[in-house]
């Protein structure tokens, strides 16, 4: 053992570029790794830890209409006697200031008591606790964000007009807890009283509103475990029960998934960073093999050389943990910056134990993973050949066995479902990483020979650089690999949000997103706000009744509770379905598609309906609202609208693209039917200049306060906002990669004027010119990072269409620029990382062939 | 008294591509302790071959080979090494030392591989029994041909082995040098009274040994010197 140790402590010592590289290259992989890995415990034990706080209670009752005081009745009878509870209600809807300007503001109006737990956190005030807090029950004061101050032009003292009565505003919010459902909102929210609610007249028929039941348990009772019989007792399947525990869930959802998302992109890292390291240890160990062959004619087993290279691998995994756990500490603080925008909730990044041990963790056993295929020349070395003159043992090819990677790959699938929180994502990523890596690992190959042989006549630099990269495969496929994905990941969101951002039209003048969205717009408001628009000579567009209804049966089945019973689970996906299979939905009327709609499957409507046919009414159904329903063209499905029972039947299916901002529904059904059902509208209003539009809308909330108005614009540039600073996290990421990327190259470039030395002081010696050989290399490495490059970008596009089709509703738009500027780089980092590595090899004197045994 | 090495029957052959090279065809050989033998033969009739078979570095196709009682085909391959550590020392025309190592660190090397407790103190001495004691820290690029084969050699006997397998020490080294070596390993040899297996293409040497084989079509004869 005392050889072992020391035998590989004199490998270090005497290998100290090769252990620098191999180091520096996993350092960069287990940055990236911590620095997500950290971020995600950080949110879990946030949410973990202030879940009271952040739901402002141990259990609620939520739903989009007042909880009934039976359902409160049968609520508390599964609760302990010493139970205090409390409500709120929050909704959309536009204020104003006191010169008139008016935005759309999310009301939250909070009863006594409210938060249990936490406080809120006020400009002037300071902190109040719930129980502190009298001034906003006691008169009609609001508190807003700073925010709102600026969007309303209202200062402290000064009133805002809500619906048809006015608040004082008296303090400025920091922060607050409390209701923590949604991640961002639309709108700043404004705080008043529940008791001064009424006096607004905001919540009339069709203004939605979300109810909130809030519960205070005694000390000692887990919330957990009565939210079962809560479930059970509460039988209308709108009314959402939540424990503290589930609400924090929800809470970190978001963020949950922007570090899933990005953990799986370190993963790549990472793995980017195996695969330079594990080259670099291939390479190591086939210069060590005949020394290795010496060591065991003098008498020590092969258990014993294996031994001391596990060992060194460990040791090396240990050094280059350490830089990455302290590099992490500089790198948290930018990440901190960077959610705090995507997130209301303000969380604290340290770093863990936890995660410093499964760091160092996946930095040894990383090692061994990677170190498996090439031990393999280690099982198959011949001492005998020592006794040849002209061999080195060891250097006899041997046939890779790509089995030995399986667990390496094994051990990255593994790692993959622990760091993301949803096992389907986690599978999705890991598959499309194989294919992508046998994908670029197959056309590299291919690639390599055709190369050869197609520049088999060319002059001869370019000959022979064609033939280095087909004959020194493995370094070239590893650098190929490496380019190649880290330039797909670098290219990928840039892409998708070029998508994303033209759709939305933010920096072109002409786009053809509304100006204005309008909704809750009541019946007999119409007239009215028709009467405004035409003195302005503006047109109201798409105008859209909105009815809700509910799902009474489907497929003749009666459509129950039982649905939405199934566990809520971490699943994204499974998430929304629950959320689509909520028994109301809303549902509209229309004759033809929209252009922001496509037909999939079925046939349009007939045309009105006739009362007379007695046949059921034609509907037609969203895509993936049909599938989470079950629903297929054909099936009848009965739905109640206020108390009426309609029959109907799908026609057809189509796609929606939401992202066109043209209001839309899952359900549309056919004329004629619904047109006396009570209802609300939604209406657009387009290509209206900054100037008019502010006018426009004050105007507007003037005369119908109970109307509200999205300015789409400011609603994209926030949603653009969030995209861009998720963008900003994967772009580390990706540079991580292309450092990596770049270390590798730098690698294959100094294994290769290693073993290739003799060589290139043959050509000396055979009359090239030392600028010959160089023009080689940069040919052979120019041509390997553009081709790598190429692909990588290609293979982004690919990707970033699949995921606007799947994903965003088919926005997709070519980015060039980027691209090719990419490209251009990556020839250039190639060539000068290439110039730079193979220099001292050149300056070598022939002379020292002569020199050499 | 044993013979400290005994063969009998040894067969090996190569497949290169679908042809097999049939290299040794019948091998039967037994060496007392002390003995110095000498193996002459052509290039490429398989004396190398034969070495790598006896110090258990590659495997025979049949036939025995007993050291010191003991059979290599019985034994595992770590006890091979095991074997090899205790009882073997091979030198080779290439030196083969470890680049990274000093002189001193290359003798001691076999000894750091059996564990030996004050093995630099041991390296120490037979440095100098080669006379290389001022090389001690010197690397192998630092030294000459004939001081790296001296270097070998001390590897070799450091060990107290009781059976040295020499191919071509002096192959790689000018006329002078080459005899300065192998006066030292025979002069060695014979003060340890070490059994050496020695081959030659040096008829002269093989003459100052005390047996003379010759291999010639896969096998081993005898000649009178
Ligand atoms: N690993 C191998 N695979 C195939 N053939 C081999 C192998 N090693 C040796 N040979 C063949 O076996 C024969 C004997 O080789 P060996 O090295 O034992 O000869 P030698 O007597 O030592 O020659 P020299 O005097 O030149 O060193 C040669 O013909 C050689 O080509
Ligand atoms: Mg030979």
């Amino acid at each position: 053992m005392r050889f072992i140790v020391r035998q590989a402590w004199r490998e270090i010592r005497n290998s100290r570029s090769f252990c620098f590289f191999y180091s520096l290259n996993l350092a960069l992989g287990l940055i990236g790794f911590l620095v997500v890995d950290t971020f995600q415990e950080s949110i879990s034990s946030k949410v973990e830890s202030e879940s009271r706080e952040l739901l402002g209670a141990d259990l609620a009752l939520r739903a989009r209409r007042p909880i009934s005081p039976d359902e409160l009745i049968q609520a508390r009878k599964n609760l302990p006697a010493q139970t205090t509870e409390s409500q709120t209600v929050d909704f959309f809807s536009m204020a104003a200031g006191p010169g008139g300007r008016s935005r759309l503001v999310k009301v939250v109006a909070i009863d006594q008591g409210f938060p249990f737990y936490g406080s809120f956190s006020l400009q002037s005030a300071g902190k109040l606790s719930g129980q502190n807090i009298t001034s906003l029950h006691q008169e009609k004061v609001a508190w807003i964000y700073p925010e709102a101050r600026a969007q309303l032009g209202v200062q402290v003292g000064e009133s805002i007009q809500l619906g048809e009565t006015t608040f004082r505003v008296s303090d400025l919010i920091e922060e607050e807890s409390g209701l923590a459902f949604q991640p961002t909102d639309l709108a700043p929210k404004i705080f008043i009283g529940l008791g001064f609610l009424e006096d607004t007249k905001l919540l009339g028929t069709g203004n939605l509103a979300f109810h909130t039941h809030l519960f205070r348990l005694p000390e000692q009772i887990d919330a957990n475990l009565l939210i079962q019989g809560l479930e059970k007792t509460i039988e209308s399947p709108e009314v959402r029960t939540y424990s503290h525990q589930q609400a924090g869930h929800r809470a970190g959802r978001l963020l949950r998934y922007l570090s899933d998302f990005l953990s799986l992109v370190s993963l790549v890292a990472l793995f980017l960073a195996c695969l330079g390291s594990g080259f670099l240890f291939h390479g190591f160990l086939a210069h060590r093999l005949p020394e290795l062959a010496t060591l065991i004619s003098l008498g020590a087993t092969r258990s014993t050389t294996l031994r001391i290279f596990i060992l060194q691998l460990i040791l090396l995994g240990f050094l280059s943990a350490c830089p990455a756990v302290l590099a992490c500490s500089i790198f948290l603080p930018m990440l901190s910056d960077t959610i705090s925008g995507i997130s209301s909730t303000q969380v604290e990044i340290t770093i863990s134990p936890k995660s410093v041990l499964q760091t160092f963790l996946v930095a040894v056993f990383s090692g061994w993973f990677l170190a498996l295929p090439s031990l393999q020349k280690l099982r198959k070395l011949q001492p005998a050949e020592l006794f040849q003159e002209a061999s080195r043992p060891g250097s006899r090819p041997i046939r890779q066995n790509l089995l030995y990677a399986i667990p390496g790959l094994f051990a990255f699938w593994l790692l993959c479902m622990t760091q993301a929180n949803s096992d389907k994502l986690a599978n999705l990523f890991f598959i499309c990483f194989l294919v992508s890596l046998v994908l670029l690992y197959g056309v590299a190959g291919v690639g390599f020979r055709m190369g050869e042989k197609l520049l088999h006549r060319a002059r001869l630099p370019l000959r022979l650089a064609a033939r280095s990269l087909s004959r020194n495969r493995a370094g070239a496929l590893t650098g190929f690999l490496a380019i190649g994905l880290g330039v797909l990941l670098l290219t990928l969101i840039p892409q998708t949000y070029h998508g994303l951002s033209k759709e939305i039209g933010i920096d072109q003048p002409r786009s053809n997103l509304p100006s204005l969205f309008l909704f809750d717009v009541q019946e007999e408001q119409l007239p009215g706000i028709r009467a405004l628009l035409e003195q302005q000579n503006i047109p109201l567009q798409n105008l859209t009744p909105w009815v809700r209804g509910r799902i009474k049966t489907i497929q003749g089945k009666p459509y129950e509770k039982s649905l939405r019973e199934e566990e809520e689970l971490n699943n994204p996906d499974e998430q929304r379905r629950n959320a689509f299979r909520n028994r109301s939905f809303n549902l509209s009327y229309r004759e033809h598609l929209l252009e922001s709609e496509q037909l999939l499957e079925g046939v349009p409507f007939s045309g009105a309906y006739d009362p007379s046919s007695g046949l059921p009414a034609e509907i037609s159904v969203e895509q993936k609202y049909a599938k989470a329903l079950g629903l297929s063209v054909g099936d009848p499905m009965t739905i109640e609208v206020s108390g009426i029972l309609i029959d109907t039947v799908v026609v057809n299916l189509r796609r929606v693209r939401w992202t066109s901002f043209q209001p839309n529904f899952f359900v549309q059904m056919q004329t004629g039917v619904l047109e006396q059902a009570p209802k609300t509208f939604l209406a657009t209003v387009h290509q209206l200049t900054p100037d008019k539009k502010e006018k426009l809308q004050d105007s507007l909330v003037h005369q119908f306060p109970t109307v509200s108005i999205l300015d789409v614009e400011r609603t994209g540039k926030k949603i653009l906002e969030v995209v861009g600073q998720m963008t900003w996290s994967l772009q580390f990421m990706a540079a991580l990669s292309i450092l990596a990327g770049l270390v590798i190259l730098y690698c294959v470039v100094r294994e290769k004027s290693r073993s290739q030395s003799w060589e290139m002081n043959l050509q000396k010696v055979l009359g090239s010119t030392l600028g010959d050989i160089r023009k080689q290399v940069w040919l052979e490495f120019g041509l390997l990072g553009g081709s790598a490059a190429l692909i990588g970008t290609l293979l982004s596009l690919l990707t970033s269409y699949i995921l606007s089709v799947q994903v965003f509703d088919r926005v997709w738009s070519f980015r060039w620029d980027l691209p090719l500027l990419v490209i251009l780089a990556v020839i250039l980092l190639s060539i000068l990382t290439a110039d730079f590595g193979v220099r001292k090899a050149l300056r070598q004197k022939p002379v020292v062939l002569l020199r050499e045994a | 008294m044993n013979p400290i090495l005994k063969v009998s029957k040894l067969c090996k052959s190569y497949t290169q591509g679908d042809k097999e090279v049939r290299v040794l065809t019948q091998i039967n050989l037994e060496v007392s302790r002390g003995e110095r033998i000498a193996i002459l033969g052509q290039s490429g009739c398989g004396k190398s071959t034969l070495l790598s078979l006896l110090g258990g570095l590659d495997n025979p196709d049949s036939g025995t080979i007993e050291v010191d009682g003991v059979e290599l085909a019985k034994m595992s391959e770590d006890e091979r090494s095991k074997n090899r550590s205790q009882k073997l020392g091979i030198i080779f025309q290439q030196y083969h030392l470890m680049r990274n190592l000093t002189a001193l660190e290359n003798v001691g090397l076999p000894l750091e591989i059996l564990n030996t407790a004050n093995h630099e103190r041991q390296a120490g001495e037979a440095l100098s029994q080669v006379g290389l004691s001022h090389r001690s820290s010197h690397f192998p690029s630092e030294m000459s041909g004939g001081e790296c084969q001296r270097v070998a050699i001390a590897r070799a006997l450091v060990t107290q082995p009781s059976l040295i397998l020499a191919d071509e020490p002096s192959g790689n080294l000018d006329q002078k040098t080459g005899e300065e070596v192998m006066n030292l390993l025979f002069h060695l040899c014979s003060q340890h009274n070490l059994t050496l297996l020695l081959v030659t293409h040096n008829r002269e040497l093989a003459h100052r040994c005390d047996r003379i084989l010759e291999l010639t079509e896969g096998g081993l004869h005898e000649q009178s010197k």
